[in-house]
């Protein structure tokens, strides 16, 4: 037992004397997802890079604004708060790294309608089932001039997330006529930052 | 209130300042004291006197309209009647149309909605409705509703109906469908502006809309005579009134604003906004608006009174309520 312990504090010692942390900010931009006309914000990111494994755990925290496609849900808005940390591989050590991550997103969705309520036939329209929501993130990109105390990278990455649901309502009568599933957190996302050494 | 009032009397005085506070604050709510005094007499009454708000009615020149969301006789005859309300939105149903007339309402004081009807149903809407203050598609350009079959079938029939439209994002696309309205509303209880050219953003949200109003007016002049005011508003009526007024609109909708639930429901304060509504469109020269003399006698619960002033009004119930003469109160 006493011998585990010191393994792992070696270890430890080990990642913190070989590793190093960069901070930095980024910006990512939908670029899939047919339920919304735009998604787009900034995010301040941690990254902390092991040396002798090729791996680099981050952190981040931003905010998107967004506005849902006139083709399925008019007038509404979505600004997510969003919290990642994902694990990061990078396969090749060279002075551009490609790199491929996996990560967890906690979502803070707030939905708000712009003006009326989106009408279909006479009926409104209404989003359910968007609460604050947690999505996987399957990713890659590259990291520029990698070994420098400033990188820059390009990344994209699909998120994987719970439906909602879209309610055809009948106001007048009372009752629901459609309820249709839709994926409206399952997005692609390219996203651009810089990172510096500290 | 008379069998509450008998309730009241014959509770036990450890009651009386709680059932009394409920009382005096629910049904008594809406009255404006304005003086109090203790008469003279063996029974400790304690008086006062206030006043009520009996009716709003619209002033020349003014209105204001109200797209409720309950469609029955006795809503739309209390908007009307009681509130002062005397234009109204309805969606295009025969029944909903017929209470509305049977409430008070005429032909031209109806705002008929065509959104969501398909263009060729159109025509057919107008000619069974007839000659109305205005038909209306909401929202055309926020929401890519069409616009098609109205401007046709009211040449065609000759009616001088109004063709109203609103929107809050002042696009290319909100352009066009204005140039072919009579009149367009702001339609968004959020402020919204243009972050980069053609991209309209209301992040972060803010509720005040009075500078959205301001650019609806320069740039559409005297097609935006009117707007959307939403009852998701809470305490904003005077100064949005306010602002209405400084523009020189003729006319305030209020719209009715559901929730975000699922069956929508009325927003919680809904039924409990109206006096505040009608009162800042009072204020602000909107609607005319009549109260009631009100006088309330309390007296002394106890076996043995002091009348002492102190007492009130822990020790005393509502013994009975007296309505007086109804008369206009100006600004």
């Amino acid at each position: 037992m006493r011998s585990l312990l010191l393994i792992i504090l070696t270890t430890i010692i080990n990642i913190s004397i070989y590793s190093q942390f960069r901070l930095g900010v980024g910006g990512s931009i939908l670029t899939g997802n047919k339920y919304y006309s735009y998604q787009v914000g900034p995010s301040i990111i941690a990254e902390y890079s092991l040396r002798e494994i090729p791996i680099s755990l981050s952190s981040s925290i931003g905010v998107h604004i967004s506005e849902l496609s006139k083709d399925y849900l008019p007038g509404y808005n979505n600004t997510v708060f969003n919290l990642c940390a994902s694990i990061n591989y990078y396969p090749i050590t060279w002075v551009i790294k490609p790199y491929l991550g996996l990560g967890v997103i906690y979502n803070s969705n707030s939905f708000e309608t712009g003006g009326m309520p989106a009408v279909h036939e006479g009926n409104i329209v209404s989003l359910t089932n968007v609460d604050n929501n947690i999505s996987a993130e399957l990713k890659g990109g590259f990291k520029f001039s990698a070994d420098s105390p400033i990188n820059f990278y390009i990344e994209v990455a699909q998120t994987f997330s719970n439906s909602a649901y879209l309610v055809t309502y009948d106001v007048i009568n009372d009752n629901i006529i459609k309820k249709t599933e839709v994926s409206i957190f399952n997005s692609f996302f390219t996203k651009l930052g810089i990172l510096f050494k500290i | 209130m008379k069998d509450t009032l008998n309730y009241f009397s014959l509770c036990d005085p450890s009651y009386l300042m709680q059932l009394q506070t409920a009382t005096y604050d629910t049904i008594f709510s809406e009255i404006e004291i304005d003086s109090s005094y203790v008469p003279d007499g063996p029974d400790c009454a304690y008086i006062q006197h206030g006043w009520i708000t009996h009716h709003y009615e619209p002033k020349d020149g003014k209105y204001v309209g109200v797209c409720p969301l309950e469609n029955t006789f006795s809503n739309f005859s209390e908007l009307r009647n009681k509130w002062g309300y005397s234009k109204l939105y309805i969606d295009p149903y025969q029944n909903i149309y017929d209470n509305a007339i049977a409430a008070g309402y005429t032909l031209n004081d109806i705002l008929i909605s065509l959104t969501g009807i398909p263009d060729n149903q159109r025509a057919g809407k107008i000619t069974q409705f007839g000659n109305a203050y205005a038909y209306y598609i909401g929202e055309p350009a926020d929401q890519n509703h069409s616009m098609g079959g109205i401007r046709n079938a009211l040449i065609s029939n000759g009616f001088t109906s109004l063709f109203v439209i609103d929107g809050y994002k002042r696009t290319y696309g909100l352009n066009v469908c204005v140039e072919q309205a009579d009149k367009v509303l702001f339609s968004s209880y959020h402020h919204w502006y243009e972050l980069l050219s053609g991209v309209w953003v209301s992040w972060p949200y803010n509720s005040d809309q009075r500078p959205d109003w301001s650019d609806m007016k320069n740039r559409y002049g005297s097609k935006f005579s009117m707007t959307w005011i939403n009852t998701k508003e809470i305490e904003e009526f005077d100064v949005l009134f306010g602002h209405a007024q400084n523009l020189g609109l003729i006319a305030v909708w209020i719209y009715g604003a559901w929730d975000d639930t699922t069956p929508p429901q009325p927003v919680p304060h809904y039924n409990d906004q109206w006096e505040n509504i009608s009162y800042a469109a009072w204020k602000h020269g909107f609607l005319r608006r009549w109260v009631q003399d009100v006088t309330i006698t309390w007296r002394c619960s106890l076996p043995n009174c002091s009348c002492n002033p102190s007492c009130f009004p822990n020790d005393y119930y509502i013994s009975n309520v007296s309505y007086g003469t109804i008369q206009e109160v100006f600004q």
